[in-house]
């Protein structure tokens, strides 16, 4: 019944919309990851290393317990969560935090630049700069991050860095009884973190998602 | 569809109107569908963090509350044992779940059913249980200072047969609420000695370090008990042996106000370690002037007890040139190390009464004021000196003696007049001084050339009457008004218009007449 | 177990994003092809223009709202244009160019429709009224292209978590690195857009345009057919990815989900819309109701998709 111009008219003019929509569509993700901001950081390594051994760790949650009452948590958040496997006796843990990755996907998504990777390797976020969007709790694999809802700012695991800077373990190593929480400076070739991360026996956990963990390594 | 006299943007609303509904349909619709669907079991569980919720069960309920506890627990005793903090819930051991140690049955609210099978403190009934967690504990922690036989008393617990010695003896209450951050691990000694003093056991715990290690590396100097003075708990300490006598502040100050933990290194005693010089003098011997007992208070007694030094300093900053010398003043032993400038700290100038009279022609000081001499010294430090180092201490007043105004001729006897109670008595400096002395240092004046004396030295009566002008033989200045009236010159220069005439004559009348 | 972090506020957003960019598209495409000309009275390329602003700036003031410090302390937002590269300030941007030149779209298609507005232009900006059409196109085309980035960049969006969260970066076909979600964004956007501004609002205004505007159901089947070749696609591959993506596909599929998706979605959304547009095509007529029926299911279908999006987005697993 209509003009059999104006559907041919119609037609092109959808497929050829269409067909931007989509190379716009094609673009647009691939332009996200030319322009995703480089590593902003020389090394991709850093002076410090948190190494967990897995085959110590009984899952007491006392390096969590410690990191609340550090930072003052409410019980139902932390910076650190303990993941279990396998069951009875022949359970395993997995504390996970923080990795302070030297290619950060948080510092990446975050659209204020609020989280951001210092020279010493150490992940921090900038509270002043965040919005709350919640970008980054979404954009980290390892689900290290939080938010505070009180302030609406996103947290996370900073290393105690105040700590470290004194040269004491940050709260969850100290606190951790059974010692399967040791800290050093991989910068350091003589100290113990440095040899286990040499020898290999430490090493970053999901390495294959790419994000290049500089601080935490694990000894599973 | 619509009725066609509505307007045209009304589509519009009605788009805006659909969107809402669709939202507000989905709202309602999305719990209805969750609710109804079904669960994903048995697919596998993702690891889930801790393991709180299937193993705490009602148990809180109750045990949180005090007044549920109340109703049911009978007396106030049992309120008390049995009621738990929420807050400590929240430890380490607490968040495991209530089942996990006390056994018992969770998820139920009445208290017969959720009570069967309770295990009451588990570290006391089943210690054993423990280490069904704790399960790597190494024979001994390296970290301890404690040669504790962890792995002795694993094993044996392990075994029952460990004289029912429990975890929480030494580690005190590990209920629920344990901070690990603060490790507040209870260890008393005497737990240890229940068994090993009395029973004589494997050690015998006579020696500190058969279980101590450390932390301090002092046991080549000191041993355990010369501070330690319990041991039912270490942390007592009561200072023994210090190398050094504490005094002052130091005998009640911390140890570790001064030294370094563990090792009681890092000083080296030397005062600079903890005080900073506050003063530029001396060096950084603070011992040379200060004591440990009070710092001010040792200065302060230090200079009161130093001898003044009889010449002036001014010009004599090098006193090591003179008094470190051998066969010159002699100077304490425990002035060894000061220097120059720490002199002037302590010991103040106080000269030595200057020389009144001419030096020349009366070198020989000693002829006057040596042994038994006319104006014999009588201060000790003169001893044995001679007359060359009179002039070390002993300046020039500067001040000249007076000249005599008057002749001589007929006026041998001085003190006629001169002496005390006379006309003109002479000043207390010298008492006990007779005629022949006066000589020595007063001499005849001459007249003052007209050059120093413009003003008509024969003006009216002044005539060889010096004193009239210048009465108390004070050269210095001159006084009109002995003859002439202030208050009638005053009057009669203000007359003429001219003010403040005092002291002033001479500008206008410099030969003593009237202009 | 799924992300906790993004919420109700997130989903009404995009459902809202996506619409408002659908919506002008339809437009905009009406008004490029020339097919808005038929009628002097065209309520789809109306309803789709005048509507796209306010609804993306309401989306917009929602996404605010879900902010935390941003909320409290709005000028923080100024900082949300300054890092090239996150593509939520790509988005930002996109939005902030989008919504004035989309109410400027609107207020052009209104100058026809409403005399009193058309009498407040000619009052203080009469230089506009010179050649409505021209410029009206040339908003149209403007519009356009930006709201192919509204529509896309939230795909973009969800997809840059990568292996944070597996199922939302699952690629269109194994072998292709181009990430699903951007594209089926972009379909489901139109879709929804054409079904409220055509099935649903011009067929309440004018109950014939159906029969007239027959091209539609052609659309109508091509776009519900893509949506659902994609949908399957992705639910495929994440469910041959393993982890977290095969647990989220479960949940979709076979799970708490499983309801809301095949009823609210494939039902309601995709298969009763492709046999009522299938069967106006084949059988030549139209029925009314069925009509507005599959309307609606579609744009309801557009917020329950992106519900299942983002409440069955499960955290890779560690």
């Amino acid at each position: 019944m209509h003009k059999q111009f104006s559907r041919r008219e119609f037609l092109r003019a959808a497929l050829g919309s269409g067909t931007a929509a989509v190379l716009g569509s094609v673009g647009l993700s691939a332009g996200r990851f030319a322009l995703a901001a480089p590593d902003r950081t020389e090394s991709a390594s850093s002076p410090y290393a948190l190494i967990i051994d897995t085959t110590k760790c009984v899952g007491c949650g006392a390096c969590r317990t410690a990191c609340n009452l550090r930072n003052e948590l409410p019980e139902d958040t932390s910076y650190i969560h303990i993941l279990s496997y396998g069951e009875g006796t022949d359970r395993s843990f997995l504390p996970v935090q923080c990795q302070h990755c030297a290619k950060p996907p948080c510092a990446s998504v975050c659209p204020t630049r609020a989280t951001y990777r210092r020279e010493d390797g150490v992940v921090m976020i900038n509270e002043k700069l965040c919005v709350g969007c919640k970008y980054c709790e979404v954009a980290c694999p390892y689900q290290a991050r939080t938010f505070d809802e009180d302030r609406g700012v996103a947290d996370k695991c900073w290393l105690c860095l105040d700590w470290v800077q004194d040269g004491r373990d940050p709260a969850c190593v100290a606190a951790c009884v059974l010692g399967a929480r040791l800290f050093g400076r991989q910068d350091d070739p003589t100290s113990e973190v440095a040899q286990l991360i040499a020898s290999g026996r430490a090493k970053p956990l999901h390495p294959e998602f790419g994000t290049h963990p500089s601080v935490l390594h694990y000894i599973l | 569809m619509l009725p066609s006299h509505w307007p045209k943007w009304v589509v519009i609303l009605l788009a805006f109107g659909l969107i809402v509904v669709a939202i507000v349909v989905a709202a309602l619709s999305v719990p209805l569908t969750r609710a109804l669907a079904p669960d994903l079991t048995p697919a596998p569980e993702l690891p889930e963090i801790n393991y709180a919720e299937p193993l705490s069960g009602e148990c809180e309920l109750c045990h949180t509350d005090e007044q549920i506890l109340q109703a049911s627990a009978g007396s106030q005793e049992n309120v008390d044992a049995y009621y738990i903090e929420a807050a400590s819930l929240e430890g380490p051991h607490g968040s495991l779940g209530c089942i996990t140690c006390h056994e018992g049955t969770g998820n139920e609210a009445d208290k017969e059913i959720a009570h069967q099978g309770l295990i009451d403190d588990l570290s006391e009934t089943h210690p054993e249980d423990c280490l069904l967690c704790h399960r790597n504990l190494p024979d001994q922690l390296p970290e301890d200072n404690l040669r504790t036989p962890h792995g002795l008393i694993r094993d044996a617990v392990w075994a029952g047969s460990a004289c029912g010695v429990l975890c929480s003896d030494c580690h005190g209450q590990v209920g629920h609420g344990f901070d690990p951050v603060t490790g507040e691990i209870i260890c008393s000694m005497k737990v240890c000695l229940d068994c090993h003093q009395e029973r004589n056991l494997e050690a015998r715990l006579s020696d500190c370090n058969t279980c101590h290690v450390g932390p301090h590396d002092l046991s080549a100097v000191m041993s355990c008990k010369d501070c330690h003075v319990s041991s039912d708990t270490w942390r007592e300490t009561q200072l023994g042996v210090h190398p050094v006598e504490l005094v002052g502040y130091h005998a009640d100050a911390n140890c570790f106000e001064c030294h370094r933990w563990p090792n009681f290194k890092g000083l080296d005693y030397v005062c600079s370690d903890c005080h900073k010089r506050p003063h530029e003098i001396g060096n950084d011997d603070c011992a040379l002037c200060h004591t440990p007992e009070g710092w001010a208070a040792s200065a302060d007694a230090l200079v009161a007890g130093a001898t003044a030094f009889p010449h002036p300093a001014i010009g004599r900053e090098e006193c090591r040139s003179c008094h470190w010398v051998e066969d010159q003043e002699a100077i304490p032993e425990d002035h060894k190390g000061r220097t120059n400038d720490t002199c002037l700290v302590c010991h103040q100038a106080a000269p030595a009464p200057a020389i009144m009279h001419l030096v020349e022609g009366h070198e020989a000081c000693l002829n006057c004021h040596g042994e038994g001499q006319v104006a014999e010294f009588t201060v000790d430090i003169h001893q044995g000196r001679d007359d060359a180092s009179c002039r070390t201490c002993h300046e020039l007043a500067g001040v000249a003696p007076r000249p005599i105004l008057h002749s001589l001729d007929g006026r041998a006897d001085c003190l006629m007049c001169h002496a005390a109670g006379g006309v003109k008595p002479n000043p207390e400096s010298h008492e006990g001084w007779d005629n022949d002395l006066c000589l020595l240092c007063h001499q005849a004046s001459e007249q003052p050339t007209q050059a120093e004396h413009p003003f008509p030295k024969d003006h009216n009566a002044a005539a060889s009457n010096c004193i009239l002008c210048h009465p108390d033989n004070d050269y210095s200045t001159y006084h009109c008004e002995t003859c002439h009236a202030l208050a009638g010159m005053t009057q009669v220069h203000e007359a003429r218009g001219i003010k403040e005439i005092e002291k002033r004559c001479v500008l206008c009348h410099p030969q003593g007449k009237k202009p | 177990m799924t992300q906790t972090a993004w919420g109700w506020l997130v989903i009404i957003y995009l459902f809202l994003g996506g619409l408002g960019a659908g919506a002008l598209l339809t437009a905009a495409l009406l008004e490029v092809s020339g097919w808005r000309y038929k009628r002097d009275y065209c309520p789809t390329a109306l309803t789709g223009a005048v509507i796209s602003g306010p609804i993306v700036g309401l989306g917009s003031l929602l996404l605010i709202l879900d902010l935390g410090a941003g909320k409290t302390e709005p000028w923080r937002i100024v900082y949300l244009f300054t890092n090239f590269g996150s593509v939520m300030t790509w988005g930002i941007w996109i939005l902030t160019l989008f919504i004035p030149v989309a109410l400027f779209y609107g207020l052009l298609e209104l100058i026809e429709v409403e005399p009193f507005i058309k009498g407040i232009v000619w009052a203080r900006f009469p230089r506009l009224l010179r050649n409505v059409p021209l410029y009206r196109r040339r908003t149209a085309i403007a519009s356009g292209i930006l709201a192919v980035g509204v529509a896309v960049y939230t795909g973009v969006l969800i997809s840059a978590v990568g292996p944070a969260v597996p199922l939302w970066s699952q690629p269109v076909l194994p072998f292709l690195p181009i990430p699903m979600m951007p594209l089926l964004f972009l379909i489901s956007a139109i879709s929804t857009g054409m079904a409220l501004t055509f099935d649903l609002v011009a067929t309440i205004a004018i109950p014939e345009i159906q029969q007239q505007m027959r091209i539609m159901d052609l659309a109508h089947i091509v776009l519900i057919g893509v949506e659902n070749v994609l949908i399957g696609l992705l639910l495929l591959s994440a469910l041959n990815a393993g982890g977290a993506a095969a647990e989220s596909a479960r949940m979709i599929m076979y799970g708490p989900l499983s309801i809301l998706f095949w009823v609210g979605v494939v039902l309601v959304g995709l298969i009763y819309p492709f046999v009522v547009h299938a069967y106006a095509i084949g059988a030549g007529r139209h029925s009314l109701w069925s009509g507005i029926g599959s309307g609606a299911g579609i744009l309801i279908a557009g917020l329950f998709l992106r519900y299942l999006i983002v409440f069955a987005g499960i955290p890779a697993q560690l």
